[in-house]
């Protein structure tokens, strides 16, 4: 391998991306714009969630348990109703997310020590569903024990770590990152092998003594420093704008992110080869890299819960590691050392791509 | 130093010996024996088909031969790949530099994968761009340039790092007369700095600037030599030719006579390719007498000098036969 024929590849590749600044400029664009549309589309926490109520009777007990969860973050109470059909046609219309009906025999039975709310939930979007009734459980629970209730004789303290405030934004960027840099590195390089497929040039570059690894390393690397330059904007929005924390360093984000980053460009290297015109090629890497990143990095969906089979599947998934060590890095503010599995599973994942990657441009006739 | 017994006793600029290629069943080079020395410019000609392609390729060390040996400026080719592509130049057929970069560019990364030093990158940059007069364009895109100043610049890319032997595929395909004859002049030079060169061309004329020539056919070398030597071998089938102001009349009555193999139609003229062995004066009173039955009266009979192209379709002839 010489050092002056991957420098030679690397000017040319870089003029090609100078020569193209549209290309460049979604390059570098698209990380910030999928980050924002990312960091606000999934949300995974309740806020201001629209409730209708049903008070059976008017009195000032019923009132002020509506209040109560009125003030509350959770909840909005954003119409009342006078009976039950009314709150049940409201729920099914979508105009109130969840009903809650007082009986007017609310006070009485409460002073009794035995009362009962209704709390209506609509199940379509079962995990909101899910989040509402736990908001509503513990607020219920809140306003009886100031009713003056006997605290239960066991009592769950519970602490948040890393995650104080409990924003699931503060869990998700972190993999948005991981996310778009997967789909980013693979397209980058998915169109740059087979540009030259497509236009002739390997013949000649066939002629010359350039060798695929010489050829391969030239054409990753300007990729590399866009990648790392895509990760370093990702990371400052990420930190200023959505007030996600960066508790670990800066250096361990880069290390492992140049390793993810040479693992998804190989990839889109090795695809660009095996599609052999652009259009395949870019669409390869699009599906390749999207679909695997979003739903089986454990980015949104815990690979704990998957089935068996697909849990196996994620192995597989370089996006995974890299999703855990993104939100580790910023989350925990722990180092790449302590996640030694997830970098030795990089590495040989990376390994294996370069081999095949490698083995794969023998078809091309360059040297070995 | 090995010298071996080639043109003038010194090592060839690239010979190959007994090289064949198949694709799965089929034989695209047939046991193919081909040496350029340095200085000569050497022509390959053939139909689509006949194997050009294949064997340029085998020599430019693109594609493996399944037998036989090729060396270059006394280099293996299959053994010393890296060794043996740095002493070639190669200027395919299509466009196949960087249509996006500069003149300029394309030369500095050719020169870059040549592996030249920095001082001897800017100095045969230099040259490349004075000698192929390429210095008004040096800042243009390529894919900006007229298709003669492309081929000039790729020309240029591949004599960067002073190759031993040249290989133009059809390079002339194309271009005007005078970016033709511009670019022979060229190749006369280069062959004359000590370059052996291999042309691919499907011109008849342009075989004709060539110091040597191979036809092939069918993965085979059919006729090989110089082209003066190649005309002056008699032709088993005379040729005869017809001017006459009306001559397309008698054309279809001509093609009829037992003693006519063939007839190609020209400009007000025919010629007409006698069956081999045929007697000539026979032959010319025959032809008279039919082709003035048929309102060619004037008409003015000869044999001629086969051409280029009658000694190629007599050799394929024989092939076939």
């Amino acid at each position: 391998m010489k050092l002056q024929r991957v420098r030679a590849v690397a000017l040319k590749e870089t003029r090609h991306l100078l020569r193209d600044p549209g290309s460049l400029a979604m390059m570098v664009l698209m990380p910030v714009m999928l980050l924002f549309i990312f960091g606000y589309a999934i949300r995974l926490d309740v806020l201001e969630a629209p409730i209708g109520v049903f008070q059976e009777a008017t009195d000032g007990v019923s009132g002020e348990l509506t209040a109560h969860l009125d003030a509350s973050r959770a909840f909005r109470v954003s119409a009342r109703y006078d009976n039950r059909r009314a709150l049940g046609d409201a729920l099914q219309a979508g105009h109130i997310w969840a009903g809650i009906v007082i009986p007017h025999d609310f006070a009485r039975e409460l002073a009794r020590g035995d009362a009962r709310i209704q709390l209506l939930l609509d199940g379509v979007d079962a995990n909101t569903a899910r989040l509402l009734r736990n908001y509503a459980r513990t607020m219920i629970g809140e306003y009886a024990l100031r009713q003056g209730a006997a605290r239960p004789p066991l009592v769950l303290e519970e602490r948040v770590w890393f995650n104080e405030a409990r924003e699931s934004r503060y869990a998700i960027l972190p993999g948005v990152i991981a996310l778009v840099m997967a789909v980013m590195g693979a397209l980058m390089t998915s169109l740059t092998i087979a540009r030259e497929m497509e236009l002739g040039n390997l013949v000649m570059l066939c002629t010359t003594p350039l060798s695929r690894t010489e050829f391969l390393c030239g054409k990753l690397a300007p990729y590399l420093l866009i990648g790392l330059l895509d990760v370093l904007v990702a990371a400052f929005v990420t930190t200023t704008l959505f007030d996600v924390p960066l508790r670990g360093s800066l250096l361990a984000l880069v290390s492992v992110s140049t390793l993810f980053l040479l693992v998804v460009l190989m990839q889109g290297a090795l695809i660009s080869m095996v599609a052999g015109n652009q259009m395949l090629a870019s669409q390869m890497a699009m599906v390749s890299t999207f679909l695997p990143a979003l739903l089986l990095s454990g980015f949104v969906f815990a690979v704990q819960n998957m089935p068996r089979l697909l849990e196996y599947i994620t192995y597989a998934v370089p996006a995974r590691y890299y999703v855990t060590l993104c939100k580790a890095i910023f989350l925990k503010g722990v180092g790449p050392l302590l996640l030694w599995t997830e970098v030795v599973a990089l590495v040989a994942v990376l390994l294996l791509l370069a081999i095949a990657t490698v083995r794969r441009a023998a078809r091309l006739g360059l040297l070995p | 130093m090995r010298t071996e017994a080639g043109a003038g006793g010194a090592v060839p600029a690239i010979s190959a010996r007994a090289i064949s290629r198949r694709f799965g069943r089929f034989v695209a080079v047939d046991v193919v024996d081909i040496a350029v020395a340095r200085g000569e410019v050497f022509g390959l000609l053939g139909a689509n088909g006949a194997g050009k392609t294949t064997t340029i390729r085998m020599l430019c060390g693109t594609l493996a031969p399944d037998g036989g040996s090729i060396e270059v400026g006394g280099v293996d080719m299959v053994r010393h790949a890296r060794r043996a592509r740095g002493r070639i130049g190669y200027v395919a057929q299509r466009w196949a530099l960087y249509g996006d970069l500069s003149v300029r560019e394309n030369l500095e990364l050719q020169a870059g994968l040549y592996g030249l030093g920095a001082e001897r990158a800017r100095t045969r940059c230099r040259w490349a761009l004075d000698y192929l007069e390429l210095d008004a364009v040096a800042e243009a895109r390529g894919d900006a340039l007229p298709l003669g100043f492309q081929r000039r610049l790729a020309l240029g890319c591949a004599l960067l790092h002073e190759p031993d032997v040249l290989f133009l595929d059809e390079p002339t395909s194309g271009m005007d007369p005078l970016a033709r004859q511009q670019l022979w002049d060229l190749i006369y030079e280069l062959a004359e700095s000590g370059i052996g060169i291999l042309v691919t061309t499907h011109y008849m004329d342009e075989a004709l600037f060539c110091d040597r020539l191979a036809l092939m056919h069918a993965g085979r070398v059919v006729a090989r030599g110089e082209p003066d030597a190649l005309l002056a071998e008699p032709l088993e089938a005379p040729i005869l030719e017809l001017r006459a102001p009306r001559c397309d009349a008698c054309r279809e009555a001509l093609a009829r006579l037992p003693v006519v193999q063939e007839i190609v139609p020209g400009a007000g003229r025919l010629r007409i390719r006698l069956r081999p062995g045929t007697d000539v004066h026979a032959a010319i009173e025959t032809v008279r007498a039919t082709a003035a039955a048929h309102g060619a009266l004037q008409a003015s009979l000869r044999e001629v000098a086969p051409t280029l192209e009658d000694v190629f379709v007599a050799r394929l002839e024989q092939v076939a036969a």
